[in-house]
């Protein structure tokens, strides 16, 4: 689910009072897809759906409502929509297949932080020694 | 506590870095010349350094590295949950530090002034990392607090 999904129904929710079907008719979405958003919208704590006392027959109707998360979040993700991530998609996933590796090394019974001194240490001497063959 | 670069391989990836950065709880006039005493006996050198400036950047003179005191760390709260939540880890034989918790370094790398695509990179492979054992109420707060939490969510996304 995108971010701009997640504003989409934030910003729609916020606009009039709208139950799941509403909603799914105004986005021009399928239903199911609306259901499979707004349950993880819910889980974000970015919603919450709203039992309204029925008078008809058939299911209580619910209306989704806007926490104040949610309000946060569309407020910031307006002001920050100008400034989008500095990193590519790539760059991403590429960080998240280290961690991924990361977690192996644990698994294994490696200790991440000694790999890094000794990784930051070549490293160091690399810059060291370029700068005293400049220097000579 | 530690924070930044030398945190990461606790709670992400593994990367190298030139800077220790470190938190400190400085709030007085007194505490701070105490550091400053503190570190110039141990013979470090710090540059210029006021209760006003959230950085004093000390060099270590033996080591030849540069350590990076941040008496406010962006987006970082001093409070009692922060260091409650800070985590303590042994990087040597019997040598023990305080990490700063891996909700506080996300929030951190996001709230910094010049955030980059390493900042963003170290925080993706945090949220992979730590999946499972994140407190996403407590970042989703400390994200908010700090304003970041739309980039926390896009990162999260991505």
């Amino acid at each position: 689910m995108s971010l701009d999904q997640r504003a989409q129904i934030l910003t729609t929710i916020t606009s009039a009072t709208y139950g799941v079907r509403d909603l799914a008719q105004t986005l021009k979405w399928k239903t199911a897809n609306v259901v499979s958003l707004l349950k993880k919208m819910n889980k974000e704590q970015l919603i919450k759906f709203q039992q309204v006392p029925h008078s008809e027959r058939g299911r209580p109707k619910k209306n989704i409502t806007c926490t104040p998360l949610g309000f946060a979040f569309l407020a910031t993700y307006n002001k920050l929509k100008m400034t989008p991530l500095k990193a590519r998609k790539q760059d991403l996933e590429r960080a998240a297949k280290d961690a991924a590796y990361a977690s192996r090394l644990v698994t294994n019974g490696h200790f991440p932080f000694q790999i890094f001194m000794e990784l930051n240490m070549i490293a160091r001497n690399i810059t060291v020694s370029s700068e005293t063959s400049e220097t000579v | 506590m530690i924070i930044g670069g030398y945190a990461l391989p606790f709670y992400g990836r593994i990367r190298t870095t030139v800077d220790v950065d470190l938190a400190v709880a400085v709030k007085t006039e007194k505490e701070l010349n105490q550091l400053l005493n503190s570190l110039r006996a141990a013979d470090f050198e710090p540059t210029i350094a006021s209760l006003n400036n959230p950085l004093i950047v000390v060099l270590d003179r033996k080591e030849r590295i540069e350590l990076e005191l941040w008496l406010k760390p962006d987006g970082v709260v001093f409070d009692n949950e922060t260091l409650r939540r800070r985590q303590k880890a042994e990087i040597d034989a019997n040598f023990w530090v305080w990490l700063i918790s891996a909700e506080d370094f996300i929030v951190n790398k996001l709230a910094r002034p010049d955030r980059g695509a390493i900042d963003e990179q170290d925080v993706k492979s945090v949220l992979t990392r730590q999946e499972t054992k994140l407190d996403n109420e407590y970042l989703q707060r400390r994200a908010k607090q700090a304003g970041v939490l739309a980039i926390l969510q896009a990162i999260q996304a991505s």
